[in-house]
Formats: C-alpha cells, sequence, structure tokens
C-alpha cells in the first residue's frame, strides 16, 4: 500500500511539473568541431563563433572553450611549430602555418592571420619575415627552451560554452592531479586522455554537461605515431574514428567530410568504381573494414568495423575540413566567422621531432 | 472577400477564409502520441519564419523599403536569395516580417482586394485602404498569421509609411523597422535619418540599415533588396542592390563529384524493343457535333 501511495504522489507531480515553467539551466551558444587522424599527424578544427541560442552573436573570436589541450598546465608550454623552425621545410605548401600558442588555461590562442581558402593564389608568407614585421606579442613566453617532445593531446567542445569551460577545468585538474602525484611520469596517452573524458562526462549523468567533444591525439603506442580521434555524445559515450565532428551542424559535416575522405583515401575516379566498387573486394565504402580483418590479436578480439585513419596527407586533409566548414558555414546559421585548425604533426622525412601548428580560414560572417 | 469588393450574399455563398476542421484531429494526435508508450513522434510541421531584417522610409519625394534576402528554418538557412518585398498595388509596396507562408499568403490576398476596388473605383489605391484591410484581417486572426509588415506607398496625399504588427496594431511613421534585425537597423535610423532627405541619400541609409541587419542579427543575412516609390508614380527596384556575400569563388572550387556526372552508357540497357507508331496523328472518334442553341 505504501508503494502505490508513493506512486500516486510520484506521479502527482509529475504532471505538476509538466504543467509548469520547466527548469530549463542549458544555453545552446553553437560551434562546431571537427578531427581527421592521418597517419603521422592529427587535426582539430573549430570555427569561432558563440552565439546567444538564438539569432544573436556573442562573440566572432572565441576559441577559449572550443580547442584546449589535456596535457597538464606544466607541459603544454611545448613544443616548436614547424613553421618557427624551418621557412625551407614547408615551402611546398600552400598553407599559412603559424606557431601554436597557448593560453595559460590551456585553451589554444586565436592566431592572428586567416586567409580565405578559396582565394586563387595561394599566399605563402615568409614565418621571419612575417614575425619581424608583426612583431607578435606572445601569450606565453615561449622563450623557454624546448625539452618536451611529447605531443599534447587536444579535445574540442562545442555546445553551452559555460558547460565546455567548466568541463575544460574540471579535465586539467584531473590531470594536475595526476602530475602532482606521480611527476616523473609521461603525460598521459590520447586513450588514457580519451577514457578520463568518459569518466568525467558520464560522472554528471544526471545534470550532463551539455558539451559535445570530439579528441584528438598522436597514439605513441606504436612506433609510427598514428593520429587518434575520438568522439562523444554529452553524457559519455564515444567511439575511435577516422574522422569525427561534434556540435551545431555536425549533421551537415559528417556526411560532407565522409564522402571528401572516401574519395581522398580511395584514389580512384572511376565511375564504374564508385557506383559499384571494384569487382574483387566487392565491398562498397573503402573506410569499412572486411570481417576477417577486424580480427587480432590471440585472443581474437575485434578491431572497430571501420578504419581509424584516413590515408590521405596532411595537406589534403587540412583542405577537405576547411571545404566542410565553408560548405556548412553557408547553411548553418550559428557556425561562422573563422575556422581555426590546429595539426599535430608526429614525424615527416625531412623532419624528426613532432610539431604543432595552427592554420585558420575565414568563413562568411552574416 | 473584403466588404469593398463583394455584396452581401445568402448562406449558399462557400465558405471563404481559413478551414479549421483538421484542428480537433491534429490536437488528438498530438495528445495521444505523448501519452502512449509510441516512440515515433507525431508533431505538426513547422512553418518556414523568416528571421528578416525589413526597413522603411520616408524621404523627400517618396518611399524607399528595404530589405535583406534570407530565410530560415530554426538554425538552418532555408532560403539564400528570397524576397520579401511584396506587391500591393502599382503605387504600393509591402515588406514582410514573420512566417513567409503567412506574409506572403496575407500579402496576396490584400493585393487582389485592391486591384478589384480600383476597377471598381476607377482610381488610384490609396495606402490607408490596405493598412485598413491589412490590419483588419490580422486582427481577425488574433495574432495567428504571423505576418510583420511595413507598409509603404504613394498616393494622392503624398509619401505614407505604415508599420503594422501580427496582432493587428498599426503606426504611421516617418522611418521604421521591423523582423529580427529591427534593433540593428533602428539603430542605423536612428542615427542616420532627418527629414526631407534626398533620394540618393535615403537609399544609402536604407542599405547601411539592412547590412547592419545582415552583419548583426543571424536571422537575417545574404543580399539587400530596396524598393523606390516616387511621388511621380514611378517605382525603382533594387533587387539584390547590395551583395556582399557572393559565393561564386567557393563554388567555382567545388568539383563536381563523378558518381554525378554520368557518362552517356552509364545506365545499363537490358534489352531493346522497337515497335512501329501505329497509324498517323490524331484520330477523332464518337464524336457527335450538335449545333449550339441559341
Amino acid at each position: 500500500m505504501l508503494s502505490s501511495a508513493s506512486l500516486t504522489v510520484l506521479i502527482y507531480s509529475a504532471t505538476a511539473i509538466s504543467s509548469a515553467q520547466k527548469f530549463d539551466p542549458y544555453q545552446l551558444n553553437g560551434g562546431l568541431v571537427a578531427a581527421v587522424a592521418g597517419k603521422d599527424y592529427v587535426l582539430i578544427a573549430s570555427d569561432t563563433r558563440m552565439t546567444d541560442g538564438g539569432y544573436g552573436i556573442n562573440s566572432r573570436k572565441y576559441l577559449n572553450g572550443r580547442i584546449w589541450s589535456a596535457s597538464s598546465s606544466s607541459s603544454s608550454s611545448l613544443l616548436q611549430s614547424s613553421a618557427e623552425r624551418s621557412a625551407t621545410d614547408e615551402s611546398r605548401t600552400s598553407f599559412d602555418l603559424m606557431p601554436a600558442k597557448w593560453e595559460p588555461d590551456g585553451s589554444l590562442a586565436l592566431p592572428t592571420r586567416t586567409r580565405w581558402n578559396h582565394s586563387s593564389k595561394a599566399t605563402r608568407i615568409l614565418v621571419g619575415e612575417q614575425q619581424k614585421a608583426s612583431g607578435r606579442s606572445h601569450l606565453l613566453d615561449d622563450t623557454s627552451p624546448n625539452t618536451q617532445t611529447q605531443l599534447p593531446v587536444l579535445i574540442g567542445s562545442a555546445g553551452c560554452a559555460s558547460d565546455c569551460e567548466s568541463l575544460k577545468r574540471r579535465v586539467r585538474l584531473e590531470l594536475d592531479a595526476l602530475e602532482c602525484n606521480f611527476p616523473t611520469s609521461s603525460i598521459l596517452g590520447v586513450q588514457s586522455v580519451a577514457n578520463l573524458l568518459q569518466q568525467v562526462l558520464y560522472g554528471r549523468r544526471g545534470l550532463p554537461f551539455y558539451s559535445f567533444c570530439v579528441v584528438a591525439g598522436i597514439d605513441n603506442r606504436d612506433s609510427h605515431g598514428e593520429g587518434a580521434v575520438y568522439v562523444y555524445d554529452a553524457i559519455g559515450s564515444f567511439e575511435r574514428v577516422a574522422v569525427g565532428c561534434s556540435g551545431t551542424g555536425r549533421e551537415l559535416l559528417q556526411p560532407i567530410l565522409d564522402r571528401l575522405f572516401s574519395e581522398s583515401s580511395r584514389g580512384i575516379k572511376d565511375v564504374q568504381t564508385i557506383l559499384y566498387g571494384s569487382s574483387s573486394s566487392g565491398h562498397h565504402d573503402i573506410m569499412s573494414i572486411p570481417a576477417v580483418e577486424q580480427r587480432h590479436g590471440v585472443a581474437g578480439s575485434l578491431r572497430p568495423p571501420v578504419r581509424t585513419t584516413v590515408n590521405c596527407t596532411w595537406q589534403e586533409a587540412v583542405d577537405n575540413v576547411a571545404r566542410g566548414f565553408q560548405a556548412v558555414a553557408e547553411r548553418e546559421i550559428s557556425v561562422g566567422d573563422e575556422l581555426v585548425v590546429c595539426l599535430l604533426r608526429s614525424r615527416s622525412d625531412e623532419r624528426n621531432d613532432p610539431s604543432v601548428d595552427v592554420i585558420s580560414f575565414k568563413l562568411k560572417k552574416h | 472577400m473584403s466588404e469593398f469588393t463583394l455584396a452581401p450574399t445568402a448562406s449558399t455563398a462557400a465558405p471563404t477564409g481559413f478551414s479549421f476542421d483538421l484542428t480537433h484531429r491534429n490536437a488528438l494526435i498530438e495528445s495521444s502520441s505523448s501519452t502512449s508508450s509510441s516512440n515515433i513522434p507525431a508533431k505538426l510541421p513547422k512553418a518556414l519564419k523568416t528571421g528578416t531584417t525589413i526597413v522603411g522610409l520616408v524621404y523627400k519625394n517618396g518611399i524607399v523599403l528595404g530589405a535583406d534576402t534570407r530565410s530560415t528554418n530554426d538554425t538552418t538557412v532555408a532560403d539564400k536569395n528570397c524576397q520579401k518585398i511584396h506587391y500591393i498595388a502599382p503605387n504600393i509596396y509591402c515588406c514582410g516580417a514573420g512566417t513567409a507562408a503567412d506574409t506572403e499568403k496575407t500579402t496576396d490576398a490584400i493585393s487582389s482586394q485592391m486591384e478589384l476596388l480600383r476597377l471598381n473605383t476607377h482610381s488610384e489605391s490609396r495606402v490607408v485602404t490596405a493598412c485598413t484591410l491589412l490590419k483588419r484581417m490580422l486582427f481577425r486572426y488574433q495574432g495567428y498569421i504571423s505576418a510583420a509588415l511595413i507598409l509603404g506607398g504613394c498616393d494622392v496625399d503624398g509619401p505614407h509609411l505604415y508599420q503594422i504588427y501580427p496582432h493587428g496594431s498599426t503606426g504611421k511613421l516617418p522611418f521604421t523597422t521591423m523582423g529580427s534585425g529591427s534593433l540593428a537597423a533602428i539603430a542605423v535610423f536612428e542615427e542616420g535619418y532627418k527629414d526631407d532627405l534626398e533620394e540618393g541619400e535615403a537609399v544609402e541609409l536604407v542599405k547601411r540599415a539592412i547590412l547592419a541587419g545582415v552583419w548583426n542579427d543571424l536571422g537575417s543575412g545574404s543580399n539587400v533588396d530596396t524598393c523606390v516609390i516616387r511621388m511621380d508614380g514611378s517605382v525603382e527596384h533594387g533587387r539584390n542592390c547590395v551583395m556582399p556575400n557572393e559565393v561564386g569563388e567557393l563554388r567555382k572550387k567545388v568539383r563536381r563529384s563523378d558518381v554525378l556526372n554520368m557518362r552517356s552508357g552509364t545506365t545499363a540497357v537490358l534489352g531493346e524493343t522497337f515497335r512501329k507508331r501505329m497509324g498517323g496523328g490524331v484520330t477523332l472518334e464518337d464524336v457527335v457535333v450538335t449545333e449550339m442553341e441559341t
């Protein structure tokens, strides 16, 4: 009898809530983040528009809670940009690489230069001259000697800006605590950060952080240093993917990126092959892994059914992401203003040191 | 039909206006889907809203109207270059903000009433007539027709500019703005408006006001449309007179997928049959020609 009485009360209060004004502590501030994992690089990208949840723009240059480093405070002063190290190394590329700068709280600082992706002539600014000319003041003093050789793990988060900020502080607090307790250990690997983020997100299962994340880092467990990307929902469900995005407009961006990357990974432009797949292998999607190849290890455990890296170069990847964002910005009102791409490279033929660079593109302003 | 154009008839006339036949049924469907255990949502389709900046001002020799060209569906841009300046009469135009279908059908209905009225009275339409018809119609529907309008035109009494709210209240003003970008636009007007502006200055001010909405309001965007209605009866349309958001360069970069650019012969031919055409031309059969009764 007691249980039925309490049930009645429960139902009664539920109807009372539905008729009254609902408690709604969330605000959707927009933002779209994406990440791509390559064989020897990983990139993470975000637009810089923050809206008020409606038709108003709060900021056109917001990046603070969008892309941040999930490596403890002391180790995130990091690494040279390849742009700073040698201008000749990058002379082949049309991208304007800039050194990554970090705010004291671990966020990626907004780069000072942007370019239109679709400008016909590729403007390459000689980095040394540019720095002399601009006399850019660095947010962090990067005069400290670079002894760090491990790349940071980056997290992109979009949704409610205050929740993203809070999430950032929580995750970084955990990491600082870990470093305090185990000062000799190296910084957390990308898969550990991915797990930590899940713990933090699911810890708020009842009143979730309204933030939709991607994690990007270089997987150092093997010698290759291949890229790793994880995508999340708001309460911590996540998976490892090659190309992931979340935030407002992800429904628009994901299929565009899937298409662009499957094409550039395939390298086949023949109509018949695209329509019907190559006759020998039979399977359609280049990113999918056939069942036989999914099994690995002695225990016979299964790999994910899709590839977790793309095959293309980082230049292609940056171009694809920029194109995707520009297309989405055309149709999604809360995406726009500027696109910031942060590129982590583990190695290359000429360079042996890993590097962190930032590339920035303009998006529509209206 | 309005009282100007239609004499009161017997109740045999076909019913006019909106039909509310399905209101009860739709309410039942919506309530049953929320209580039942099925997960299929039975929600009514959402209307397209034109999050909008529309403006109008009176200058020395007439009226200038202005509008942006973005129409949105929630946070998605539904139309990048729509038209929000609607025709009412040769000397009267009307900008619409709110639900796209409502503004279009409302201005359509009133413009046809104005046309009939002109045929009956053999005289030029007056702006105040259009305003009265609009506010009566909107008031009758108690705000459920979500059309926020700026009505402007020139008639025998001079240039007139009215703003009309969805509930049917109106105001006669020297300059006004409406829509989600109205705050951005009115700020420009308050800063720049003077009595008896020259036409060039007035058009520039209108463009500036719309652009303020385009940049600062996410519901407004793309291009600027203007419409100048002069006292001599001439009208000048400035369709897309400012296009600050060209995407031509971006579009040129897009390489069409080879899947979409299909060569002839891509579709497999399973079989072919040719049959000779029977007969030649059209044959008339079973037609009895009767004489017309006179």
